[in-house]
């Protein structure tokens, strides 16, 4: 271990001081950046369970419209169905020839256009959910991505922590060390060096007077004149 | 004018007509059946075994016909309406159009007539 009077002599107590101070200013930095990521890595625990929610969610978004997709499927066939029906209506009447079969051919066209339009009607309601499924698919493969990027971030979080965990064992090791080198303690760097910074700025205000201490003799050699004026001189003679 | 009662229906996406008294019902698509060694069709309707006309590529819907006193299904068409139309020729004229009634009875002689495929000899 060295000798911290053999130390003193080659840096001085200001130096000593600046270097402490400077010491443990980094130690809190560092304890506050450890402190900030730990606050980011609880709100990204919080984001990714968000995140599986929302995927959860998308998965029976999912089930719900292979469910509508089925339904649609069976309301076609029984649509399809009547369509016939209506159909085998209208031979019946047709079979029955006019003016007998008449009505029941015009009850079934009506019919068979009443069912067109259902057909129709359904055929929209499965492009529609065409477009929702695809959206879904869009919508789920994007938050995939969120989900994986999510990931990474908290994994690098997570060795930032670690660093940080390091960076700030080193320093307290780099305290004691400094400690141990110069002979004094945290505090007393810390009163140093306010110390120091104390009088700084008294000396800057003494240089500064320093410079206006001229202009003020100046003024006052230009008041005092005319009364210096009036004063005998040590020259005259009294009468 | 007379008036023609039947079933207006598509083929290959041309209209054709179908009398009432041919058309007996439509009904979907049922499993068709191929015979071995032929290129003809059988399906199961209302319990019965029916030959099945295949005039085109096959829809949803099989309609059953009599013919000459004989059931026959006959898949690949499409129905259309019912109704009753102006008589124009051997078909009808459906708003001014003329659409012609559907020729069954040489589809029908086409699959009576068809030769059921040669056996390949095993080598």
């Amino acid at each position: 271990m060295s000798d911290p009077e053999s130390n003193s002599s080659s840096v001085s107590a200001i130096q000593r001081a600046r270097l402490l101070a400077a010491l443990e200013a980094t130690k809190t930095a560092a304890s506050h950046a450890s402190g900030e990521q730990r606050a980011a890595n609880s709100g990204l625990t919080r984001q990714r369970s968000d995140l599986e929610a929302v995927q959860r969610s998308a998965r029976n978004l999912a089930s719900r419209n292979r469910d509508i997709r089925n339904s649609l499927q069976v309301l076609r066939e029984s649509v399809d169905r009547a369509k016939l029906s209506a159909l085998n209506a209208g031979l019946e009447g047709a079979r029955l020839g006019e003016p007998v079969g008449k009505a029941l051919v015009v009850m079934s066209d009506e019919q068979r256009n009443l069912l067109a339009r259902a057909l129709d009607t359904l055929d929209e309601h499965g492009a529609l959910l065409a477009d929702v499924e695809r959206d879904r698919e869009r919508f789920s493969a994007e938050l995939s991505q969120l989900s994986e990027g999510a990931t990474q971030t908290f994994a690098a979080l997570a060795r930032a922590e670690q660093q940080s965990q390091l960076t700030s064992a080193l320093l307290d090791q780099l305290g004691v060390d400094c400690a141990e080198l110069f002979g004094g303690d945290p505090e007393a760097a810390r009163a140093m060096t306010e110390a120091a910074a104390h009088v700084r700025t008294a000396a800057a205000s003494l240089l500064e007077l320093t410079q206006r201490a001229p202009l003020g003799a100046n003024a006052l050699r230009e008041l005092l004149s005319p009364l210096l004026c009036l004063l005998p001189t040590g020259e005259e003679k009294p009468r | 004018m007379a008036q023609r009662a039947g079933l207006l229906l598509r083929r290959d996406g041309e209209l054709a007509f179908l009398p009432a008294s041919v058309a007996r019902w439509l009904l979907p698509l049922p499993r068709l059946t191929k015979l071995p060694w032929d290129s003809a069709q059988m399906a199961l309707v209302g319990g019965e075994v029916v030959a099945v006309l295949a005039l085109a590529e096959p829809s949803a819907e099989l309609l059953l016909c009599e013919l000459d006193g004989q059931a026959v299904a006959i898949s690949g068409l499409s129905a259309e309406r019912v109704g009753f139309w102006p008589a124009s020729g051997s078909g009808i004229s459906v708003d001014g159009v003329l659409v012609p009634a559907l020729d069954l009875s040489e589809a029908l002689e086409r699959f009576r007539s068809d030769r059921p495929a040669p056996q390949e000899e095993p080598p």
